[in-house]
């Protein structure tokens, strides 16, 4: 049987699963094909970041996503102990004062939220929307191009065919190498073992309940990571240090829930409700692609196809989705024949140098703990440097700071803790509430379907111009202290975003400040911001 | 709406709220009708509070304001046991300050909104002791959303 779509996605983990819901969003019909017949119970990532739960709020699933999960300020801590049981060896406040919650309630209307994968995916997928179809069990074999876009072949001879193809089958998945997409590794900083089980540990966090709990002692030197403690729902994550390690861990027989009552530092009758769900082991390391759109242009690798990083940070499914946020409206603004197809190279030229950045942060964080669990268990010597480790849990700046359009020179991130809000063209347009007709709405909700012109109370001249760009709507919004466009209830919005007389911010559907325009000749202005999206620089596939 | 709110009775309390548009609520809760429902919610705390505070008495400032009427200031002083409703000024410097609007502080005392939210939506103003903030909501059952 052969279906029809507009794009097929390939892999129904977190970046597949959001791109079609994005892609949903701008009227785009996706079919997702998903090789596991079931969904996995394994918990994998656990961290939604600030960046993703503003998209997440988009899709209106944050609210589930955090009564899924565990709000930020109930794990707002890093605690470094010998076992729970045992001695205390540091902590690390992620919101350590009233200052700095202020502050990230600033920077964004979420806060980042623990809640693992295996959820979010499920709420992801009951929520698709009726122009996307999952179907399970469809194991795609083969990927061919056609004349008009891919078809892809299943196993059961199932073949969908679409206009372009994306990737977002995982590390293991085999269609990038039948489309020339060559696989880079760099070399690996060693194995994990992962223990998912559920048990009662309250008797040992209450109190300092935190994200993680990282363990130094003989038998364990690893990290425990919170994924539900209102159901005592955990993952011991144990890395291989050394030969002896790995030879401990990898080629013998390995009691797991030994491992379990080591980290707690209590015999098993003393852990109440104990339970080993599942145990994965796996590589940490950094892969990518040399290109993430194949040669004929039809076939893009978002996610963890495009490239992996070590977990120490965080990033991995966080940079999926967010790559699927990028990728979704120059889909959208192509496929409506509103922009050429030579839009879709922006994607690797905007999102490869960010994955890279997460990439090198995420080893350099590994490469600091493996030298941590390595050391002696020192009170006063954590003490005394644990605050160097703060970049490793604390990267308000890395989630939101990054930008599209570096200086010649300049890393994507300038600063990885402190976020510095910038309505500058590259970054993400900053938050600042607004109050539009009783209702209080984010300045960034208002890119949130399409193209945002947002300007102070001297642009009203914006209000002549169309309302559309590359075929995706445009809301112009005249932000002020008065008049009926949205109010500047708080002024956080003319400080952050810093207009002079009829200045405005072209924000794209990704939340991206495109342009700044003066405003003294706004069409025109318009135009020439417009025609840098739509033009082709190189003609691709019509 | 009466300042007759049982406090025990959130549900009712909600659906009453959620009937009310916000700015009517906010210029009913500038009237004496309205500050005597806040009073009286202020007054009922020690009802809702189920203890657990360790460590000596904390105390939880909170600063209601519902211009152009007078703000309304009350300090709860919080023990493992107990939990004090004071005339501000009455024990010290607080560990903790809410500035919050009187909406917004109905809305949270009623769990139809979470103090977070309120906070991250710019509605509420937090200084001094961030941990004993955070628990704040749990200390009065006031946890789950709404």
């Amino acid at each position: 049987m052969t279906t029809t779509t507009d794009v097929v996605i390939v892999g129904a983990g977190p970046t597949g699963l959001a791109l079609a819901h994005f892609l949903a969003g701008h009227g785009v019909r996706t079919i997702i094909l998903e090789r596991r017949p079931t969904p996995s119970g394994h918990p994998r990532a656990t961290v939604i970041n600030t960046r993703t739960m503003e998209l997440l709020r988009h899709l209106g699933v944050d609210a589930e996503v955090r009564r899924a999960g565990v709000p930020l300020e109930n794990t707002a801590r890093i605690t470094w102990c010998t076992q729970l049981a045992g001695t205390e060896l540091a902590g690390l406040d992620i919101i350590g004062s009233a200052a700095a919650l202020m502050e990230r309630a600033g920077n964004s209307p979420v806060l980042p939220v623990i809640c693992s994968q295996n959820r979010v995916e499920a709420l992801l997928v009951d929520r698709l929307p009726e122009s996307a179809r999952l179907i399970r069990g469809g194991t795609a074999d083969e990927l061919t191009t056609t004349e008009h876009g891919v078809r892809v072949r299943t196993q059961d001879q199932e073949t969908v065919e679409a206009r372009y193809a994306v990737l977002a089958e995982g590390l293991h998945g085999s269609l990038r190498e039948t489309v020339g997409l060559k696989r880079t590794e760099a070399t690996p900083l060693g194995r994990l073992l992962d223990i998912h089980f559920s048990a009662d540990l309250t008797p040992w966090t209450a109190g300092r309940e935190s994200a993680l709990y990282w363990v130094l002692n003989d038998t364990v030197r690893g990290v425990l990571i919170t994924v539900d403690p209102k159901r005592g729902e955990w993952l011991l994550e144990i890395p291989a240090l050394t030969p002896d390690e790995e030879h401990t861990y990898f080629e013998q027989e390995v009691d797991h829930r030994k491992l379990i009552e080591a980290a707690v530092g209590e015999a098993g009758d003393a852990i109440k409700d104990l339970q080993i769900h599942s145990v994965r082991t796996w590589v940490m390391g950094s892969t990518g692609l040399e290109s993430w759109r194949s040669a004929d242009g039809r076939v893009l690798a978002a996610g963890d196809a495009a490239h992996t990083f070590p977990p120490t940070g965080g990033f991995g499914m966080n940079t999926g989705i967010q790559d699927a946020h990028n990728l979704a409206w120059k889909l959208a603004a192509v496929l409506g024949g509103g922009a050429s197809d030579a839009l879709l190279d922006s994607y690797e030229r905007e999102r490869r140098p960010v994955a890279e950045f997460n990439a090198w942060h995420s080893e350099h964080n590994a490469r600091q703990k493996r030298g941590l669990l390595q050391s002696e268990a020192d009170p006063a010597e954590f003490a005394r440097t644990i605050d160097q480790h703060r970049p490793h849990f604390d990267f308000e700046g890395q989630t939101l700071g990054f930008t599209y359009e570096p200086a010649p020179g300049e890393p994507v991130v300038r600063d990885i803790v402190t976020y510095h809000p910038t309505a500058q063209p590259g970054h993400r347009a900053p938050h600042a509430w607004l109050d539009r007709d009783g209702e209080r709405i984010s300045a960034t909700d208002l890119a949130r379907d399409g193209f945002a012109l947002l300007t102070g109370p001297g642009g009203a001249v914006w209000e002549q111009v169309g309302r559309e760009i590359a075929g995706l709507p445009l809301t112009v919004a005249v932000i002020g202290a008065g008049g009926s466009g949205p109010r500047d209830v708080t002024g956080v919005f003319a400080s952050a975003y810093d207009l002079r007389g009829a200045e405005a911010v072209l924000v794209r559907p990704d939340g991206h400040v495109h342009a700044r325009l003066p405003g003294a000749d706004p069409h025109q202005e318009l135009r020439q911001a417009a025609g840098r999206i739509t033009r082709s620089e190189a003609e691709g596939p019509s | 709406m009466t300042a007759e709110v049982n406090q025990d009775e959130l549900a009712s309390f909600r659906a009453a709220l959620a009937a009310l548009p916000r700015a009517e609520l906010t210029t009913w809760l500038t009237t004496a009708d309205g500050e005597a429902l806040l009073r009286t919610v202020f007054e009922q705390m020690p009802e809702r509070y189920t203890g657990g505070l360790l460590g000596g008495p904390q105390t939880a400032r909170w600063v209601v304001e519902r211009p152009p009427a007078g703000t309304i200031v009350y300090d709860l002083v919080l023990t493992e046991d107990d939990c004090d409703v004071r005339d501000t000024g009455l024990w010290g410097a607080p560990t903790v300050t809410l500035t919050l609007d009187a909406v917004s502080f109905v809305e949270m005392a009623s769990a139809t909104a979470q103090g977070m939210d309120l906070l991250f939506q710019g509605r509420l103003h937090i200084d001094g002791d961030v941990r004993l903030a955070m628990r704040l909501e749990t200390l009065f059952g006031l946890g789950e959303p709404g």
